[in-house]
């Protein structure tokens, strides 16, 4: 018996130190040319057409190029693009520069730049992207022919978002499904371990010498919660905080090794009601939720008070911005309430993801029920959230944008009837809103354009999908020994620069 | 029994999430989705087939290894699990070693000693161990050991400094729990006929203890161990939450959270599939322990 | 033998026999000073759950959010501190007592009811249905409970119905267990057989003379298990398929509460610790139940 005992620990012992020993090889100490950057939720996807997040998006951006970029005051800059012209103001005749390598070591053509955007308009996920788009023609091995549906100012904006990424046709048609995806970008990729981490390593044969990779590695760690994320950074374990939690602020300042990154971003949060359910068909319902909320209290809670109320759907510093004429008064909600024909209020569900804005659609859902109504909330995951929501199954959300500097790249998609089905959240059709933003983006003069756009506004608020909440700041923390950390109003910027 | 068991485990949990509403074409498609286009992507699921028949399909894809595909990523499920399956391996076998490293030994001295203070303050902690849920205990543990003490880290898996928070925080429920079993058989087992005989025949305490008692009483201990596992991979989900551990059971929450069906469907079936397989082991071990005992699942 | 007469007189002493077995099991009970404090303790906790209203103002304090007081220690006004929201900690314990009993009750009741059925056929009738009900059951333990509750819960959605409905099921094998074994133990008794010998029918018998003769361990198993449904009840709630807000649920408070635990741990520590004292009153009446009703392992 007592044999049977002394074996059978040696096994439970062999056994665990086999597990330490697995433990031990993890621990290594990482070189200070490799840096880590804690992200709040995992990436969806490796395909830059496959997901419109922005966490996936931070990899999809050193993967792969797209034609045009955003530099950090998001002015459009050439990325693949050589040289542009519009022969026409509906026709973009682009040239790419020559001997740009995907990371197999085949040289990108305008084959492949045809392909990706034919590509780009048919993926579910990004085809709101270029839905501008009518026509790609390949003239020649370095150029192509971009044919749009009508005259369209700031076409060269949706050349830089992700969806539009240059893939190798080739390697897109082939099995693997981006499972180890091939780009062009200044880093390659090497391992997405799901729920933990995504590892990509420099290109060395990068075509761009100004925008190369700094550090060797980069690693995007996964850490769903915010302390979490905090700690990591303090300990080392992370030498970058992409979503700072507003309660973790001070701490970054105050710490010496570590450096707070703050800039002003043109993120706006908003709750948005699905126009095409009941009850939020009813512009005195929307009305009326729009006095129903209080924005002081969000703003205390998500931000823990640093932030800006919103009064319409745009940051202020926007062309043509005016306020809406909302304030927080339950009284007059439930007024409306009672002439929308819902005097005992009525039952809804609130979609959202994450911790701040779950707080956020709390509050929203205590406020409603000083009005009667009655709300739950139901928590996704962010990336279904997203998709969910584009398909519209929401009955009302609570999101974030973070906008474009013309007022029309943000408009645009959020509000036109014709992207119902993509980012037009609320869901709302209204001949009045598609023709302002039409007159806006064809008008030339600025004054002229300031105020078609002050009428937009004016008119959205009283038609009211959406109740704005609040414009926050980005907040980045990072250790203060990085060098190359910038900011643009979307976070994070130009990751590759970031080096010790 | 371990393969008519996993069929019925799989057809069972196959049934409680074709219970989920609303309709998977539609959910993947959304809303815009033209009528024809459902109609063929049900079609290509094969939604329309009788549920025995799609429990059929997937029975005969999952002998291939196949589990179909994530609806969220696309990627496929075996692969996910095969990648994270062994982080939750490494962090249950490690809770359960700990439990039983600490269990059995506290287990005999208070049965030794009954109603000695060790006794009396062992039996009461084992009472707290099992009453403390383990999300609550690691959010405790990660405040003292992490945040202000700073030896530990507060989540993630990095090398084996991150392994011992979470590992602590599953064991404790089945420490208490073995602790109890343990000291109860052993009491049982001490008042036998032959451990007085042997005690009458002047072998030393020590020696009836290690030698004649102990062993006997392992036996249930053993059994519980098995139990305690189902109830540790079941922790595994909360405690790899608490933790940002990136294992099934976070895995799992996250399919959850994604509506990502067949993923939900591959995590439990693979923890169905672990704690089934640990109480298979556990038979043969106790037919090894007690060769009285034919083992039931051979 | 058989006729009316000793029957009547059968069942009276019987019944007075139960009486005065019911009454030693409470002497005993009062003695062991653990059950005892837990008796207390499950008081105190029914007369919160009981009184609530009185206590503090469930739409004002429990609901009510107020972010000038946000995130404040504890103190006299607010015994337990605020929370993110302002909303006083105390009173949405004293709510939450509420939920976690009244969950725990009804969702033991359905596993009692639904496995107690099943155990009783089972073990009452013996044979191919014995044989047939518990390889049934063979599958659902092969589950491990909590996961087989999280996705019931996934597949119907969350909700307090769906989530006791799904603590519910995942119980029933314990329950239909327990009380198969408990009915075997009592069925081959003299008086089972001259009910059986007078003609009565078999529900009669089981429903009037099997179960409340095996009582004992099926008291005990359902405090115990009252015990694991709260602890499943804050599980599910803490990961997001549970109760859901704003109403106050332990697990979901400390869910809430969590991104907080480094500036205000205070936030997450009343939560968990009633938890741990309603669970440890539970398993500490349970134990002295045990004992009380088995008084030679003592």
């Amino acid at each position: 018996m007592k044999n049977k005992l002394v074996a059978l620990s040696l096994i439970f012992l062999f056994a665990s130190l086999l597990l330490f020993a697995g433990g031990n090889q993890e621990g290594q100490q990482v070189a200070k040319t490799d840096i880590s950057i804690a992200l709040s939720a995992d990436i969806t996807s490796l395909d830059p057409m496959g997901h419109n997040d922005t966490k996936s998006e931070r990899v999809s951006f050193l993967l792969f190029n797209r034609l045009f970029r955003l530099n950090t005051d998001f002015e459009v800059v050439p990325d693949l693009a050589e040289s542009w012209s519009q022969p026409s103001p509906e026709e973009w005749v682009i040239k790419i520069k020559e001997g740009v390598l995907f990371h197999d070591g085949t040289e990108m053509t305008s084959e492949d730049v045809k392909y990706s955007l034919d590509r780009s308009r048919e993926m579910p996920k990004v085809q709101q992207v270029l839905s501008e788009v009518n026509s790609v023609e390949v003239v020649d091995t370095y150029t192509v022919k971009i044919t749009t549906n009508s005259a369209f100012a700031p076409f060269l904006y949706t050349l830089v978002h992700a969806g539009t990424s240059i893939v190798p046709k080739a390697y897109a048609e082939s099995d693997d499904k981006f499972a180890s995806p091939v780009g062009s970008g200044p880093y390659t990729f090497v391992e997405w371990v799901s729920g933990d981490r995504v590892v990509l390593a420099k290109n060395d044969a990068y075509f761009d010498a100004d925008n190369m990779g700094q550090s060797a590695q980069i690693t995007f760690k996964v850490i769903p919660e915010g302390t979490s994320r905090t700690i990591a950074l303090e300990t080392g374990e992370v030498d970058v905080v992409d979503e700072l939690p507003t309660m973790d602020i001070g701490k970054v300042e105050d710490a010496s090794d570590l450096t707070l990154y703050q800039k002003p971003s043109t993120r706006i949060n908003f709750f948005a009601m699905n126009t095409e359910k009941e009850p939020f068909d009813n512009i005195l319902v929307r009305q009326a939720l729009n006095y129903a909320v209080d924005k002081e209290a969000i703003i205390a809670v998500a931000l823990d008070g640093a932030g800006v109320q919103a009064d319409s759907v745009l940051a202020p510093s926007f062309l043509g911005y005016k306020k809406g004429p909302y304030s927080y008064d339950p009284e007059q909600a439930k007024a409306l309430l009672v002439k929308a024909g819902y005097p005992d209020g009525f039952e809804m569900s609130i979609m959202t993801s994450g911790d701040e804005r779950k707080r956020i659609a709390e509050i929203i859902q205590a406020n409603f029920m000083d009005i009667g109504v009655t709300a739950s909330i139901e928590m996704l995951e962010w990336g279904t959230f997203i998709d969910s929501v584009l398909k519209g199954l929401e009955q009302s959300l609570v999101l974030g944008w973070t906008s474009n500097p013309d007022p029309d790249a943000t408009l645009t998609p959020i509000f036109f009837s014709g992207n119902i089905g993509g980012m037009n959240f609320s869901r709302i059709n209204d001949p009045k809103l598609d023709s302002l933003l039409k007159a806006g983006r064809e008008e030339l003069d600025l004054a002229g354009r300031a105020e078609i756009y002050g009428e937009f506004h004016t008119y959205v608020m009283e038609q009211a999908p959406f109740v704005p909440l609040f414009v926050n700041n980005n907040n980045v923390g990072a250790n203060a020994g990085l060098k190359g950390v910038e900011l643009s109003p979307q976070g994070l910027w130009n990751i590759e620069k970031i080096h010790y | 029994m371990l393969i008519p068991v996993m069929l019925g485990v799989i057809f069972l949990v196959f049934f409680i999430i074709s219970l989920t509403p609303g309709d998977a074409a539609s959910m993947i498609l959304g809303d815009g989705a033209t009528e024809e286009r459902i109609i063929e992507l049900r079609d290509d699921m094969g939604l329309d087939d009788p549920l025995i028949v799609q429990y059929g399909r997937y029975m005969w894809d999952l002998l291939r290894g196949n589990m179909g595909d994530s609806y969220s990523t696309g990627r496929s499920v075996a692969g996910e699990i095969v990648q994270r399956f062994p982080n939750t391996f490494k962090l249950t076998v490690t809770a359960i070693f700990l439990s039983v490293l600490i269990s059995i030994p506290i287990g005999v001295i208070s049965a030794t000693k009954q109603y000695s203070l060790f006794d009396n303050i062992g039996m009461i902690l084992a009472l707290v161990g099992i009453s403390m849920p383990s999300f609550w205990t690691g959010l405790i543990l990660i405040i003292i050991f992490a945040l202000n003490l700073g030896w530990f880290p507060s989540g993630g898996m990095k090398g084996i400094m991150s392994l011992v928070l979470p590992a602590f925080t599953l064991a404790i429920a089945s420490t208490a729990s073995i602790t109890r079993t343990t000291r109860s058989s052993m009491l049982e087992v001490i008042r036998q006929d032959y451990i007085n005989t042997a005690k009458a025949k002047g072998v030393s305490r020590r020696k009836v203890i290690t030698r004649h008692a102990l062993g006997n009483a392992l036996i249930p201990a053993v059994t519980v161990i098995g139990l305690e596992f189902g109830i540790l991979l079941g922790g595994a989900v909360l405690t790899e939450t608490v933790f940002s551990w990136p294992g099934i059971g976070r895995l799992m929450v996250e399919s959850i959270q994604r509506k990502d069906t067949p993923m939900v469907l591959g995590c439990v079936i693979i923890f169905s599939l672990s704690f089934s397989i640990v109480n298979l082991i556990i038979d043969i071990l106790y037919a090894y322990i007690d060769p009285r005992i034919k083992a039931n699942y051979t | 033998m058989s006729t009316p007469t000793t029957t009547t007189y059968e069942k009276h002493t019987l019944n007075t026999k139960k009486k005065s077995q019911w009454l030693d099991v409470w002497k005993r009970l009062k003695k062991s000073r653990t059950a005892v404090i837990g008796l207390i303790l499950i008081l105190v906790f029914l007369m919160l759950a009981l009184f609530a209203p009185f206590i503090a103002d469930y739409e004002k304090d429990a609901l009510g959010m107020n972010v000038k007081e946000r995130l404040q220690s504890p103190s006299l006004t607010h015994w337990f501190g605020t929370d993110e929201f302002g909303r006083d900690i105390f009173a949405r314990i004293v709510y939450g007592t509420r939920i976690s009993l009244f969950v725990g009750i009804i969702s033991v009741s359905i596993a009692l009811s639904l496995g107690g059925t099943l155990g009783a056929i089972a073990g009452y009738y013996g044979g191919r249905i014995d044989n047939a009900i518990m390889r049934v059951l063979d599958v659902l333990l092969a589950i491990p409970t909590i996961l087989l509750a999280i996705t019931i819960v996934a597949a119907l959605g969350a909700s307090i119905l769906n989530l006791m409905i799904a603590v519910g099921i995942s119980n029933i094998p314990g329950f239909a267990r327990v009380v198969r074994a408990s009915v075997l133990s009592v069925k081959d008794q003299e008086y089972i057989e001259s009910a059986r010998a007078i003609g009565a029918r078999d529900h009669t018998i089981i429903l009037k003379h099997v179960l409340p003769n095996s009582m004992a361990p099926i008291v005990v198993f359902a405090t115990l298990k009252v015990a694991s449904a709260i602890m499943a009840t804050s599980s599910l709630s803490f990961i997001g398929l549970g109760i859901q807000p704003p109403t106050p649920e332990w697990g979901n408070m400390l869910a809430g509460g969590r991104a907080y635990i480094r500036d205000h741990m205070y936030i997450v520590l009343s939560p968990g610790l009633a938890i741990v004292l309603t669970v440890l009153s539970l398993n500490l009446i349970g134990d002295g139940l045990r004992d009380a009703l088995d008084p030679k392992l003592k």
